[in-house]
């Protein structure tokens, strides 16, 4: 999927992650994780990479052996991931610093979250989720 | 995802804010315009009903994180009762919850997400809208 996207469009990339997901005839219970996994990565890639407007982004979903990858690429400034601190996440609410969980969402849902920075190809995050055998443990 | 607002009676009057649709990065501020416009106005304790939610972004939580410091941000000037929150709050981090701001009615996707981020040892969250009204 290309698009050239603002905040506005969430919506129709949670409905891409989700037909793609069904089209690909993957676990449907892997849909929500993937979909607010996209979600945050595009948003925040929105607000910093593309300052808040729109800008150009490509979404690629494909099944590998032991469940699905999901790539997502712009081209706007670089983020860098290590930049982001930790949140204490035992921390009353009023002891926290707004925002920057978006990232820790992400790391959390899937099973693993790489950066890629090339400047001619645009910067990527890839994510892993892996498909959970019947009775295997969490 | 929009917003209505209802009122309810207990101890005290408790304001509802209903939000309708998934709360994300594009609609988060909407909700807390509409804390903000009802804390304006003199709201004390607010409940938010997230029945019809279906899930929620970092930024919904940027959205109750939000609200909550704005409720708290209208205690009376008690700094006697504020430092002694404080310190129940260093005491025992998991006793301290938000006394103004509550949740009601959350989906199974919301509270797995209130759940990473352990905003649900902070926020109580209710299924009956009586007893949330009742526990202000």
């Amino acid at each position: 999927m290309n698009l050239y996207a603002d905040l506005t469009q969430l919506e129709v990339i949670r409905e891409f992650v989700a037909q793609t997901i069904h089209e690909l005839d993957l676990d449907e219970q892997m849909i929500p994780d993937l979909q607010l996994a996209v979600e945050e990565i595009c948003a925040n890639t929105l607000r910093h990479g593309y300052n808040g407007r729109s800008g150009k982004l490509e979404i690629t979903i494909q099944s590998i052996t032991d469940g699905v990858q999901v790539t997502v690429r712009d081209w706007g400034n670089t983020f860098d991931p290590d930049a982001v601190p930790l949140p204490d996440v035992d921390a009353p609410l009023e002891q926290r610093p707004l925002g920057g969980l978006g990232l820790f969402l992400v790391k959390q849902l899937m099973d693993e979250v790489t950066f890629e920075f090339d400047g001619a190809k645009g910067d990527s995050v890839k994510m892993i989720k892996r498909v959970r055998s019947r009775g295997a443990g969490s | 995802m929009n917003v209505t607002v209802s009122q309810a009676h207990g101890a005290v009057p408790v304001t509802i804010l209903h939000t309708h649709g998934k709360l994300d990065a594009s609609n988060y501020q909407a909700l807390i315009t509409a804390a903000e416009e009802i804390i304006c106005l003199g709201v004390q304790d607010i409940l938010l009903d997230l029945e019809d939610t279906p899930s929620i972004s970092s930024s919904g939580l940027v959205a109750l994180q939000t609200i909550a410091a704005l409720l708290q941000g209208q205690e009376p000037l008690d700094l006697v009762a504020r430092l002694t929150a404080f310190r129940a709050i260093e005491q025992d981090r998991e006793m301290w919850v938000h006394p103004h701001f509550k949740l009601l009615n959350t989906q199974p996707r919301v509270d797995q997400t209130l759940e990473m981020v352990g905003f649900n040892r902070y926020l109580e969250i209710y299924t009956d809208l009586e007893a949330a009204v009742a526990s202000f």
